[in-house]
Formats: structure tokens, sequence, C-alpha cells
């Protein structure tokens, strides 16, 4: 589905009207539209004393602009278009359009917009909306993400020339960078997926992500180089770096495997993505580095690089050195009430999918849902998929109807529209019965009679195996529009979805006694669906199978009133027979009245109206069919006054009408062999989020349990210490809760996105933890405990400085983003760098001081 | 301003249902547009009354074929005014839906058997479309009348003359109908309507047509086109009997509830 609003001055004037006409004409010619609807064909049923019509809304269309003012006063009276295909205000109009499928939503945007363009006037306003349109503007935004990559990788250099002060320790890493993105992005159009919105962030995360490992050796190689020349320097930067490279490309890996057991594909597309791209970016970071350094070493290395540089970082390293050993208490101090602080934020984190928090406010969709808002009070529509082998079965649309009636008084839900809905107005226009018949065959003829309406076909799919009810939502997401649907879902459960058809006619009087509570129970279930509270549901039952068991004849009145209905609904034949009521009057009472036989009543027809004893049988014949037409309304007009009697309440037309199916030609009856099945499924965008929202948590949780899992799991085997990998999971566990503060503080909601920073997080902040130990573990082996902190944090506290302030440049370029979603993504991420190198070199330092790591010694 | 369709939108429809056309000889010498208008009417059939069994098949955008079968009787009054009744055999779904049209849609009654109620449809639906056919209830109830046309021979080929027809009233719906008339046969094998601003909307062809012993041609199939819905009707002719016998009161509503005509 797909939706054009145009927006005019003033929209009832021929000229802008034509526009709209023009406008429908071409796109129902597109051979990509399956079918337009506008307030243009709206069906109209319209039943006079003369008989009976279905014409679209506008028949003929307004010669000049006082026909125009008009049509817009009758339109604005009209339920089924204000609103709904006209705002209030009368100045907007909506076309509603079915598209065919496979079609590409960029290519369908553009060929409408050719359409609409060229034939729209003076419109001032054009909006497009639907899921197909808002694709193609999800993905224009996506692109602009990917453009952002590029000023991502400006300031990655200026961020690594500031750290290495060579051109080399710049490319090399932006490199890797590069070619593990490109062999990512490779991957995926070999997949032959397209590039979604949470792929098109994924480049700019691997120049983030992939660049740590270059910056990590190209560091280490470095500083390797103050004490070595260049190809030991090679050799040893080799030795010492490949397996924490290898460690923290396997945690990160993980991390991001783990966000594959998400639900949500996106999700999942981008974990799996991820851990190719940093696999790669391991192969190249090691292999491809160590050739490059050995064929081209640097001749001369900057004197940062040495262990009593003086820099503007090394002076930042030395004072947490001097904290970690001298401040320990204040240090902790400090991380708890940190924490503390984060913690108490955790809980106002909310979890919101809306369009609006996904996008922002600022973007062309949350732009266009706004307005539809605004003007036609939301565009989102919670559908009900009904399918059945013949949806056009009396039963289920009986249901669907108190489906709709029940939904529409739910806080979140608002007007509905169905088959049911106008099928029902039809059969009111044939026989003055607001309800949906019972009989097939009725359907069947109300259907023949309006099937060349366009927006009534198009809601009941081929083969009538399917149909749609439509129910709009006052918000697109929302906790309270959640309650509703699950509400929805509550109830379709209650409906029975199997039944057979019984014909009480074909039964013995007593046994059609069975059937007559079934008919009690449809009756009763169809005012609560309509919000009639019932209370005492068994006394009230037990009146209405008495009452459906009672003749029709036993209501028969002999007043005049009576006489005049039987003879009103005999009008067209009596006309037909050049006869006039009033001939026929006064036989018709006297035969009534009196109680005179029939054969005496065809007598006087002959003599008294001159007609023929063919003409007389046949008048006389028609005169019964109506007075039992004449008795059933009597019955059910009793029906209606006893039901308000026992509930003590009066009831509107349409729930008076209801009571019509105490006079059902067909019972429907539960039975799980019936042949009548039926399934309604819940759909449209408020569903789809509903389902994101919950399975959110349940992805969130699961993936993070696992990333701290197969962490955990490395860092012990790494390290054959089970004490060395709780404290390593330390940091990352208080980064997370840390982030998620963060979340709470500055109002950025839990989605799809900001749902990976947890898992990222640990991927990302692990490789801290583990360079750190790593080189920590191998001070050790040539200095004692206070010498090997001192060089674990002036050499591997700078590369994991390097790489978080370069990670955190980069991802801060994601909050550019058009699609507000990345961009939250982007602040977090980078924040969460930040956070994470915090923790790592404050904590760990005073951790691992507690760890015994049973090295020997190298002698010197 | 209430819509009518013209006279030449409704021969289309009278082949559809009770045309013949008798073969006319041609000379060698060019006719005026009145001389083969007059051909063209001196083919109709002489019969009061017709009874046609046929087959209606509704060809949607998409090719997807819908068949219904009818039944249809047809007289011509003393005034030259026409009544049908029209009823659909199959399939089940619209079996008995009938259609009373008296004298050219003065009254127009529509029965559905499962409400046992005749209805009269109102006046001003009548332009529209009937049940799904791409055709008008007026398309259907043959509502015309030959002298508010101007028309125009626009040219003559080897096989057909191709006449241009304006209505001259100003309460019509078609600015233009261009016919297509068989030189030898002198029946119209295509006709063409065209809307306001000259734009082509409806055409109808001839495909098949028989020839009987007294030389009078009966259209086989008829295809109808609605260009602007993208929708095709085709009629094919399995039965057609002139001057069969009804009573005086066929054309009455009391037969519209009668199970068997």
């Amino acid at each position: 589905m797909g939706v054009i609003s145009l927006e005019y001055k003033d929209l009832f004037q021929v000229k802008n009207l034509q526009c709209i006409k023009n406008i429908v004409d071409e796109l129902d010619k597109a051979p990509y539209i399956k079918s337009v609807t506008s307030f243009l064909n709206m069906p109209e049923i319209i039943s006079t004393e003369e008989g009976l019509e279905v014409k679209d809304l506008v028949e003929v269309f307004p010669k000049n602009d006082k026909e125009a003012k008009e049509l817009k006063e009758s339109l604005l009276e009209n339920s089924l278009v204000k609103g709904k295909f006209i705002s209030k205000d009368g100045n907007v109009t909506l076309l509603m359009m079915e598209f065919k499928k496979g079609i590409d939503g960029k290519e369908l945007k553009d060929n409408l917009t050719k359409i609409v363009d060229s034939q729209k006037g003076d419109a001032i306003k054009v909006y497009y909306s639907g899921m197909p349109l808002m694709s193609a503007d999800i993905e224009e935004s996506s692109r602009d993400t990917m453009r952002l990559s590029i000023i991502a990788l400006i300031l990655m250099l200026f961020v690594l020339y500031f750290c290495f002060r060579s051109i080399r320790g710049v490319l090399m890493p932006l490199i890797i960078a590069f070619l593990s993105s490109v062999w990512v992005l490779g991957l995926v159009a070999s997949t032959g997926r397209s590039v979604t919105m949470v792929a098109a962030a994924l480049p700019l995360l691997m120049i983030a992500l992939a660049t740590a490992y270059g910056i990590h050796f190209i560091s280490r190689y470095y500083e390797e180089r103050h004490n070595y020349e260049p190809l030991k320097a090679v050799q040893m930067t080799i030795k010492d770096t490949f397996t924490p490279i290898l460690m923290s490309a396997l945690t990160t890996m993980a991390g991001f495997l783990s966000l594959s057991a998400a639900i949500v594909r996106p999700v999942t597309e981008f974990g799996i993505f991820s851990t190719m791209g940093i696999f790669f970016a391991f192969i190249l970071a090691t292999f491809f580095l160590g050739s490059f350094f050995k064929l081209f070493p640097p001749p001369k290395i900057h004197e940062k690089f040495s262990s009593d540089a003086k820099d503007l970082i090394s002076q930042v390293l030395n004072k947490i050195f001097y904290l970690v050993t001298e401040k320990k208490k204040t240090v902790i101090i400090i991380v708890l009430v940190i924490l503390i602080g984060a913690i108490g934020f955790v809980p106002q984190v909310k979890s919101n999918s809306s369009m609006e928090s996904r996008l922002g406010e600022k973007n062309q969709i949350t732009k266009t849902l706004n307005y539809f808002k605004d003007k036609f009070g939301g565009i989102d529509t919670l559908y009900i998929y009904t399918k059945a082998n013949n949806v056009k079965n009396p039963y289920i649309l009986r249901q669907i109807k108190k489906i709709e009636d029940y939904s529409r008084r739910l806080p979140s839900l608002k007007e509905s529209s169905s088959i049911s809905d106008f099928l029902i107005d039809l059969n009111d226009a044939m026989e003055n019965k607001k309800i949906i018949p019972a009989s097939e065959q009725k359907i069947d003829n109300l259907w023949f009679f309006a099937q060349d309406n366009k927006y009534v076909t198009s809601m009941v799919g081929d083969k009538d195996e399917d149909t749609l009810v439509s129910i709009k939502t006052k918000e697109m997401t929302s906790d309270a529009l959640d309650l509703s649907i699950a509400k929805v879902r509550e109830y379709i459960d209650t409906i029975p979805k199997r039944v057979k058809q019984v014909d009480p006619s074909q039964l013995e009087e007593k046994e059609r006694q069975n059937y007559y509570p079934y008919l009690a129970d449809e009756i009763i279930s169809s005012l609560q669906a309509k919000g009639i509270e019932i209370k005492n549901i068994d006394s009230f039952k037990k009146e209405l199978v008495l009452l459906a068991a009672q003749p029709n004849s036993e209501f028969e009145r002999d007043d005049q009133e009576f006489i005049d209905e039987i003879l009103s609904l005999s009008s067209l034949e009596i006309e037909d027979l050049g006869l006039s009521k009033e001939d026929v009057s006064p036989l018709l009472a006297s035969y009534i009245q009196n109680n005179q036989s029939v054969d005496f009543f065809i007598d006087k027809l002959m003599n008294e109206l001159n007609l023929s004893e063919d003409d007389a049988l046949y008048l006389q014949e028609i005169l019964e069919d109506s007075r039992k037409i004449a008795q059933e309304r009597e019955k059910i007009k009793t029906a209606q006054l006893k039901t308000e009697e026992l509930l003590g309440k009066k009831l509107n037309n349409e729930e008076k009408s209801i009571l019509w199916y105490l006079a059902d030609s067909i019972v429907y009856v539960p039975d799980d062999k019936g042949d009548i099945e039926v399934s309604f499924r819940l759909s449209g965008t408020p569903v789809i989020t509903d389902r994101i929202n919950s399975s959110l948590f349940r992805g969130q949780i699961r993936s993070m349990l696992l990333a701290f899992l197969m962490v955990f799991a490395m860092l012990v085997i790494q390290f054959k210490s089970l004490k060395v990998g709780l404290y390593a999971m330390i940091p990352l566990l208080l980064t997370i809760i840390t982030a998620v503060g963060a979340m709470g503080i500055f109002h950025i909601d839990l989605n799809v996105s900001t749902m990976m920073v947890s898992s990222i997080a640990i991927g990302a902040g692990i490789d801290y933890t583990i360079h750190y130990i790593s080189r920590y573990k191998n001070e050790l082996k040539k200095k004692n405990k206070r010498n090997a902190l001192k060089a674990t944090l002036t050499g591997t506290g700078r590369a994991i400085i390097f790489n978080s302030i370069s990670v955190a440049a980069g991802t801060f370029v994601l909050s550019l983003s058009s699609i507000k979603m990345m961009g939250s993504f982007g602040q977090l991420i980078g924040s969460v760098m930040i956070v994470s190198v915090i923790y790592t070199l404050l904590l760990l330092p005073i951790l691992l001081d507690k760890v015994d790591f049973k090295i020997k010694k190298e002698s010197k | 301003m209430k819509i009518r369709k013209s006279f030449f939108a409704v021969i289309a429809v009278c082949f559809l249902f009770f045309s013949g056309i008798t073969l006319v000889g041609v000379g060698a010498e060019s006719l005026t547009v009145d001389e083969i208008m007059d051909k063209m009417e001196e083919t109709a059939p002489d019969f009061t009354t017709q009874k046609t069994i046929s087959e209606m098949i509704l060809i949607d955008e998409d090719g997807k074929e819908e068949i219904r079968e009818m039944i249809m009787f047809s007289q011509k009054g003393e005034d030259e005014k026409t009544s049908t009744l029209m009823r659909f055999l199959s399939p089940k779904s619209v079996k008995g839906v009938t259609l009373l049209n008296i004298n050219d849609g003065e009254k127009i009654y529509l029965y559905m058997p499962a409400y046992n109620k005749p209805r009269r449809i109102a006046g001003s639906s009548k332009g529209d479309e009937f049940m799904g056919t791409g055709l008008s209830y007026e398309d259907m109830s043959m509502d015309y009348k030959d002298n508010d046309y101007e028309k125009k021979l626009l040219e003559e080929t080897d096989s057909e003359y191709i006449i241009e027809v304006l209505p001259t009233e100003e309460d019509v719906s078609y600015e233009k109908i261009i016919l297509h008339v068989d030189k030898e046969k002198f029946y119209a094998t295509k006709v063409e309507f065209y809307e306001a601003d000259n734009e082509l909307s409806k055409t109808l062809t001839i495909n098949k047509i028989k020839v009987d012993d007294n030389g009078k041609v009966t259209p086989m199939e008829i295809e109808f086109t609605d260009i602007a819905e993208n929708q095709k009707t085709k009629i094919v002719m399995k039965e057609t009997e002139y001057d069969v016998e009804l009573s005086s009161s066929f054309f009455s509503i009391r037969t519209l509830k009668k199970p068997t005509l």
C-alpha cells in the first residue's frame, strides 16, 4: 500500500479537482499499480423510494467552482471520506494505491513523482507514504550515511597524524580498514542482499574498528624501533602482538557474532558481516603490515614512542600511573560513584522503535508521518489479514464486524473499514437490515450488485480467499498501542475459527430448538463487541431463545399500520399490475382483520379489481410474501424492545439491528470438522514495531549473555587463569552499565541500532583489556610489577588511547547521519570507546596487581 | 446534468442482442452517409421478439476470465421502443439475477433471487456500469433516438466506410463516435467511442458473423473493450431465435420472479 497526499490552498476548485482526477487516471493506467482509491471513486449506496443504487461518490464531476463547493460540503459530511480521504479542512486529499508485487521502492517513487509532478498544478504540498515508498527514503538516507564514511576517514587522518606524526602511521591503519571494508561490502553484494539501513553503517564501523589492529601493530613497531634495528623490530612486534591481535579479533568477532543471535534480521546480518570484517582486518593487520614494514622500514621514528617521552599523551599516561599506584582508593571511589550514578539512570532507558525515534524529527519520513497525523489523525494502520476458503461467507463477515466493533473501542485504535461495513450498508439498502445477512446467496447477490466499484473489489483478494480489515491507529507505536494490539489478539482468540452451516428450515421443529442458542450466542457476542454490558447473560440468552422459537405469525397485528406496511412492501408489484395501494388496501384489511379464506380473498381481488384469475393469484402470493416479511419485522421489533428492557438501556440503530439475527435462515455452529474455516493475522507497521520492541529485549539479553560468555571463556583459556578472566570482565561490565546509564541521561531510546552498542562495547572494549594484559604479562618476564606496569601503561596504554580517540572520532561522525538512529548509535559507540579506555587504564592495573602471574623472570 | 449515452453507443449494444443485418448489394457508385445509414437500418431484421442465449466473458486487466451465461428476451413495441429481460444462468453466484428493462429504459428493475423482492434501479445510476460488465445500464437498455446526431463520411477504403457521428444534443456522454461499416455487408465491424478531449474510451468490434439462408447477418461474437479500465467483455452467441411467442405480460415484474422463463 502506498499513499500520496496533495494539499492545495483551496482544493475544491474545478482546476484543482481536475488535477486530482488527472493524477488518479494516470496512476490507474500505470503498470505497477493494482488499484487507486480516492474520494472520486468511493462507493455510495443510495436507497430511495424509487429504488437502489451504488455509485461513485463523485458521480458527476463539478462543472464550476460553485458545484465544487457543494461537493466539498457533501463530502465533508460523509464519514467514509472526511478525515480519511479528505482532511477535515477540506484542502488535503489522499490517494491510496495498491502496488503490484516486486516493485523496487526507488523506481516506484521516481515514477510516481513523475506522474504527480506533471499533473499536480498548484499543489502546495505533496507527500508520499507507505512502506515501499518509505523504504526508498530510507535507502536514500542510508546512502547519506555511507557518504559520512568519507568525512570519518578525513577526521581519522588528522587524529592518526596527531598520534603517529608519520604518513605511514596515518595511511597504514586506514588502508587496513579500507581493504577490510571493501572485502565486507563485496561480500554483502555477492550474497545478493541490498544495502539495508544497518549495512550502510558497516563500512564506517569497519573504519572505526579495523584501524585498531593497525594502530596496535604500528605503535608497537615504533616502540620497538627505539630498541632494535628495523628487521628485528618487525620480528619482535609480530612475536608480541600476533597473539593479542588474534585474541582481540576473536573476541570482537565473538561480540559481533552474538548479534547474529538477535531476532531482528538486520541486526543478525550486521553481526555476521561485522564478524567477517574483523577477521579480514586481523589478517591484514598482521601479515600485511608485517610484510610492509619489512620491505619499507621508516628511517626515523618520532621520539614520543620512547619510554621517556614528554608529549601530552605521555603526560596523561604518567598521571594515570601515579593514580593507580598511589591513589588506588580515590580511583575506586570515583569509579564507584560514576557507576552508581549510571545505574540510577538505567531504568530511564525506554524502548522505542517508532519511526520518529529511529529517524529523528528532521527526517523526511518523520515529517511525512507527522504531516499525516496532523491532517488525518495518523496514517498508520493495523491490518487484520483474514484468510478463508471464501471470505465472503456470512459467518466470517460477521466475525470481521465484531473484531472491528471491539477494536474501535480500544484506546489507541480509531475507525476501521472492511468489506463487511460496505455489505452491511448495501444490505440495509436492500431490505432495511443493518446486518450481514446469514445467507450466502444474499452476499453473492449483494456482491454482484456492487462489484463494479473499485474500492470495494480491491478489498477482496483473488478467488475471494482473503480480505483486509484496516483499523487506523492513533500513533505509530507506543505501549498503549501494544496493549491494544494484544487485546485485539486476545479477542480474535475467542472467536471460533471453524464452523459448520445448518439450515434449520430443513429440520423438525424439535431439532430446530437445538440451534436457537447459537443464534442467541452470536447476538450476545455481537452486542458485547459493541461495548454493551449484559449483566445477566443467562436470562437474556433464555429470552432470546424463546423469541427465536416463537413463530413469526404470532407477531401479526391487524391495524392499518400493519396493512400499510404489507402494501408498501408490495408496491412495485401492485404498480406493475396497473393498480394502486389504495385499490388493494380495503380488501387486504378485510382479509387479515376478518381472517378470511384465501379463496375468498382471491375472488374479491378478481371481482373488485377486475383482475384475471392468474393476476389475482399472483397478487395474493405477493401480498402473502410481504405479509411474512411484515410479521418478521414485528417480531424483531418486539425482540428489540424486550432487549432494551432487559439490558436497561436504549440501543442505537446499529445495536438494535443485531436482533435481526433471530430471523437468520442459516445458523453457524462451531465445529472442529466444519467446512467453514477462517484465520486472522494481525499485520501492519504497528504490529511489526510491536514485535521488534518485544524481541529487542530478548535479543539484547541473549546477545549480551552470549558475548560475555564467549569473551570470558577465551580470556580464561588465553591466560590460563579464572581470576584474570573475571578481572578482565569488570571494566567491560562497567562500560556497558555506564553506556546504558548514559542512554538514560541523554534520553537515547533503545532500538535496533542502539541495542547493538552493548555488544559492540564488549567486542571493541575487550581489545583494550587483551592488549593490556598481554603486554603486562610480557613485561613481567623482564621487570618487577611496578616497572612492568609503567612500561605497559606508556607502551600499550598509548596505543589504546590512539585507538580509542581515532575510533571515537570516526564513530562520532555517524552522529551527523540524517537517520537519528545512526546518529545516536555513533554517539554512543564513540562515548563507549572513551569510557572503556578510562575503565581499562584505571581499573585493570589495580585489579591485576592482585594477581600472581607465576611467571619465570627472563634473565637479562 | 444527467449523462446519457448516444445513439451509437447503443447500436453497438443492439448488435449484442438482436441485430441481424440484411445483405445489401452495393453498386460501384459511392454512397452518402445517409444512404449508408439507411442501408444499415434496412438490414435490421424483421422481428418483434427475439430470444438469445449467450456467453458473456469478462476479461480483466490481468487477463483473468470470468464466464457468465445468460438468456435474454427482447421485444419491439409499437412505438419502436424495446423491452428486454435478461437473466444470468451461471455461474452459481449470479444465477437467477434478472434485469428487466421496460421501453428503452423507462423503468429498470433488478431481481436478486436471494432477496426475493425486485428492486427498481434508480434513474441516476443508469449511466453506471452494469455489474462489472464494462457496460452501463443504459448500454444494456438500448435507450436511443436517431434524430439527435450529426454524421459525416470521413473516409472510404477498399473494404469499409468510416463514418463520424457527432451527437448534437448536449446531454450525451460521448463526444464523438467513429463507425467502421463493412462495404459489402453493411454492418459495423468496429465502433469507437470518444469521450471529452477526443480520448478513445471504448471500442466494440464484431469478430464473427453468421449469414443465414435469408441472407441475414447475425453477429456471433462481439468484443467490447473499455480502454480506461483495461477491461474486455466478449459476448458469444450460442442460440438465437426470432419471433418467439411471449405473453403480453412477459415484460413485467412478475416474470422476474419466475424460476423458469
